[in-house]
């Protein structure tokens, strides 16, 4: 309700702002002539940092052709818009129209330094018009001051421009402190985490939000908190985060002019237990994206920055009994089911205590001695609010046995409480119930009994036990069953796949390692082959060389390794004929027979008489064994099972 | 260079993992003892929520929903009470102290109201047998026996001709047990394909159809077990133990 009355009143406050700006503007508009300007939204900038960059046109009644945008060198350009609007305005002179065109356009500079964004140009009524250049200076990511007002389309607190830091506090209530330094962030950062305190100082027991929020430049697959914040020094309540089906709940934020996926975290309420100083430690968290398959791509660990608070203590004249956690905005009621009873039938009174403040460390006022009455200790609930403000209710039930007749009154109970509101003590008080006890005195001597687990209803001397479970446990750390963990994991598949896969893995690995150890007809022949083109090479350059003798050495045993290689067993130690006979058999022709031989037996000359030969003769020898090696190296080897 | 290699990726492995895990082990025991101090001082809201915020961190333990169980059972809530104890349960079978908190928390929730069942079928044998072990016993047995059958087959290679023979029986008696254990956990994964649920509020319409405009079949209690069969948006078809089927909201379900 609240609410649409204030959207009302800011609804009627945006349309007077807006008709008075309009009038104002056309106004002054009219006065003018055509006007066509370039501007830069934030100057300087960082490296990265996006910023608005707008060119304008304004004339009147005017034909508007052939815009050409600026020359954006040096930067990129991550959006662009064009808007126009027209202003018309009747008068007895007769009407006026004035068209603005606006070319807004998100800017990111690629390169520090001092860059020089174009000159744009467009045709108005046939006269060709040119913006000014604009001088933008480029410096390191991060080191540019933000833009004056950070655009937030949905409000979260602790942004630049809000309040929501240092609340204002009264004259007589300590000073608000100096600002605290902003934590550095955004600007040159990808992903972050960001705290936010509702205030950096506060009264001892007064409520302290702390909200802590994940930005991110891109959506991410997972996030799992690994540290939570400890708040020393502190009360703590978990206050409700808002979240969609158990994920994060995102919404775009600009930040820097950056756009961001933010969401909060945590928040936590907490109520200073002692003046000083206390620091809050940083919530670290990892953030992840994941494949299809559900494999990590790129994982993050992201910590936000410790916060320190400052608790001062509440101020002087504290009335009697006063509790230091008493600090809110409380009130006190106390009622009874009935006040006319029998004597041994119960009465129930409850003690309720609602507002808000650090309920559960508040006490309740203790009732006091009643004569004629058993009182038993009573059952105290705190019903709690998890919202933005911690608050909710704490009642004691007392369960009251009237042992004799007569007229009692319960006195009333006093509460005071320091009110955060009024920064001033004040006190909650009830009024006073009468009682009436009808019956027969009974024997049972009255005593404050300590029956905590007697249950309503029992009579004195029975002690029920009511259906009831086993106690909490409680143990220091939580006891994972990595077991089950296992089982619901992608990881069993892993176990299951793996050893057979490994085994199988191994298994072809000896295999391919025994074929490839094993020598093939085609790969003995190839090496031959290779070995012999070598040779033929050596013996080449030894003949250029005019080494006559070792040349045909090395001929020879070419044909020696070569023809052993196809013959399966040496040749070197067979006769000429039965060289010719291993020849023959291997397929090879009587020609072919005998010019081997003949180059064996040129060899062996070369050998034993080398005088004898001359230069062309063992050129020829060369080109002989040339052509033997590519005649036997066609013919079917013999060697495929000997060798 | 091979053991150069092998000690190499061990100590990636140990530098990549070691961080993680002791972050997630020191948040999760942050958020338990959170939840066993609320729980102390009588914050039963703040103790629930701290175990459910473990239960959303995917925190498998019997501990987390034993103490769960009790705490919803503090706060009155009979049917998660209920559904709790049967997750720790079903985590750890053998865990006493749960069965008789869950046996006291059905005894209680029949005071309110219970759902006497015409016709039910007892579970039939198979789904007995293995639901009997928890599914960690399953894993691990598992898991030991089916890799202790591949690493006698790899050391098999590595042997005599003469210890051949022997480590092959082993391995086969292994890799048979193995076998019966991957059967077991077959066919608790065949189980688990039609999950249990527990009610969670102490009564819910089951509906004719996906919609609460449909007409109610039937009306069930906190703390009934029943399975479900099928999802349709934020509704589920359930049935139960005598074969009754219908639709109810899937946020009134605890899924075991």
């Amino acid at each position: 309700m609240g609410l649409s009355v204030l959207s009302m009143l800011s609804m009627r406050a945006l349309t007077l702002f807006l008709a008075t700006s309009t009038l104002l503007f056309a106004t002054a508009a009219f006065g003018q002539g055509t006007t066509f300007t370039a501007r830069a939204g934030r100057n300087p900038v960082g490296v990265g940092e996006a910023f608005p960059f707008d060119i304008n046109l304004s004339a009147n009644n005017a034909r508007m052709e052939n815009y050409q945008p600026p020359d954006f060198r040096g930067f990129r350009i991550v959006a662009q818009q064009p808007s126009q609007s027209t202003q018309i305005q009747m008068g007895g002179g007769g009407g006026f129209m004035r068209q603005n065109y606006t070319w807004h356009y998100q800017l990111v500079p690629l390169q520090k330094g001092k860059l020089t964004i174009g000159q744009a140009s467009v045709r108005v009524d046939g006269h060709d018009l040119k913006t000014e250049k604009v001088n933008v200076t480029v410096v390191e990511s991060g080191q540019a001051p933000p833009p004056p007002q950070a655009r937030q389309p949905r409000g979260i607190p602790g942004f630049p421009g809000s309040s929501f830091f240092f609340p204002d506090l009264d004259s007589d209530e300590p000073p608000p402190p100096p600002p605290q330094p902003e934590p550095a962030r955004a600007a040159g950062r990808r992903n972050f985490l960001r705290v936010a305190p509702s205030k950096t100082r506060a009264f001892v027991g007064e409520q302290i939000t702390v909200e802590w929020f994940l930005y991110l430049t891109e959506r991410q697959n997972n996030y799992a908190p690994t540290k939570e914040p400890h708040t020393d020094g502190f009360w703590s309540e978990e206050l409700d985060v808002p979240q969609n089906r158990g994920g994060l709940s995102l919404s775009e934020q600009v930040l820097d002019g950056r756009v961001y996926l933010s969401a909060p975290l945590m928040r936590k309420a907490i109520f200073g237990l002692r003046p000083g100083k206390y620091t809050i430690t940083p919530l670290e968290a990892d953030i992840s994206r994941v494949d299809f398959f559900g494999s990590t791509l790129r994982s993050e660990h992201l910590k936000a920055d410790p916060v320190t608070l400052e608790v001062v203590p509440l101020p002087a004249g504290a009335p009697a009994g006063f509790d230091s956690s008493a600090v809110g905005k409380l009130m006190l009621t106390a009622e009874v089911d009935r006040d006319h009873v029998q004597v041994g039938d119960a009465i129930t009174l409850k003690l309720r205590l609602e507002g808000e403040g650090n309920l559960r460390k508040i006490p309740l006022p203790t009732l006091p001695r009643l004569d004629g009455w058993k009182v038993y200790e009573p059952k105290v609930s705190v019903q709690i609010n998890h919202a933005d403000v911690i608050g909710g209710s704490k009642v004691a039930e007392y369960l009251l046995l009237p042992e004799r007749p007569g007229q009692t009154t319960l006195p009333p109970f006093f509460f005071s409480y320091f009110d955060t509101q009024k920064a001033a003590y004040a006190t909650a008080k009830t009024n006073p119930i009468p009682l009436t006890v009808t019956g027969q005195a009974m024997a049972v001597q009255s005593t404050q009994a300590p029956a905590a687990t007697a249950t309503p209803g029992a009579s004195a001397s029975e002690n029920l036990l009511a259906l009831d479970v086993r106690p909490l446990r409680t143990r220091p750390s939580l006891r994972r069953d990595v077991g089950s963990l296992l089982y619901q994991s992608p990881a069993l598949l892993g176990v299951v796949i793996a050893p057979p896969l490994l085994l199988g893995l191994v298994g072809a690995v000896g295999f391919a390692r025994t074929r490839l150890g094993r020598e093939t007809e085609g790969k003995r022949l190839r090496k031959l082959r290779r070995s012999a083109n070598k040779r033929l090479r050596t013996a080449t350059s030894l003949l250029q060389e005019n080494r006559l003798a070792h040349s045909l050495g090395e001929i020879e045993r070419v044909l020696s390794e070569f023809l052993t290689g196809k013959v399966g067993r040496p040749v070197s130690g067979m006769s000429r004929d039965e060289l010719r006979a291993a020849l023959g058999r291997l397929g090879a022709g009587k020609a072919l027979s005998e010019t081997t031989v003949g180059t064996l037996d040129i060899c062996d000359r070369a050998r034993f008489a080398p005088g004898d030969l001359n230069q062309e003769e063992a050129s020829r020898a060369i080109d002989r064994a040339s052509e033997i090696l590519e005649a036997f190296e066609k013919l079917p080897s013999t060697a495929g099972g000997a060798a | 260079m091979r053991r150069w290699l092998l000690s190499a990726i061990l100590a990636a492995l140990v530098l990549i993992l070691a961080p993680a895990v002791p972050a997630r082990a020191d948040f999760l025991d942050q958020a338990w003892k959170r939840g066993n101090d609320a729980f102390l001082r009588g914050d039963y809201a703040g103790a629930a929520a701290a175990y459910e915020q473990l239960d959303r961190q995917h925190a498998v333990s019997a501990d987390l929903y034993y103490n769960l169980g009790v705490t919803y059972f503090r706060m009155g809530h009979l049917g998660p009470a209920i559904w709790a104890f049967e997750r720790a349960l079903v985590i750890a079978p053998d865990d006493e102290d749960a069965r008789f908190n869950l046996n006291q928390a059905r005894k209680l929730a029949d005071q309110h109201a219970r759902d006497k069942m015409e016709g039910a079928e007892r579970e039939p044998l198979w789904t007995r047998v293995v639901s009997y072990f928890g599914p960690s016993t399953e894993v691990w047995l598992f898991c030991g026996l089916y890799l202790g059958c591949f690493a006698l087959l790899f050391l098999r290679r590595r042997t005599t001709e003469d210890s051949r023979l022997a480590i092959s029986t082993a391995a086969a008696v292994l890799g048979g047990v193995a076998l019966f254990a991957g059967v077991l956990l077959l066919g608790r994964m065949e189980l688990d394909r039609i999950p249990y649920a527990v009610v969670l509020p102490d009564t819910i319409a089951v509906k004719e159809g996906a919609d609460a405009t449909f007409r109610t079949s039937f009306q069930v209690h906190a703390g009934l077990r029943l399975r479900v069969l099928e999802r349709e948006q934020d509704w589920v078809r359930v049935r139960l133990a005598n074969g009754l089927e219908g639709f109810v909201r899937s946020e009134d379900l605890g899924l075991l």
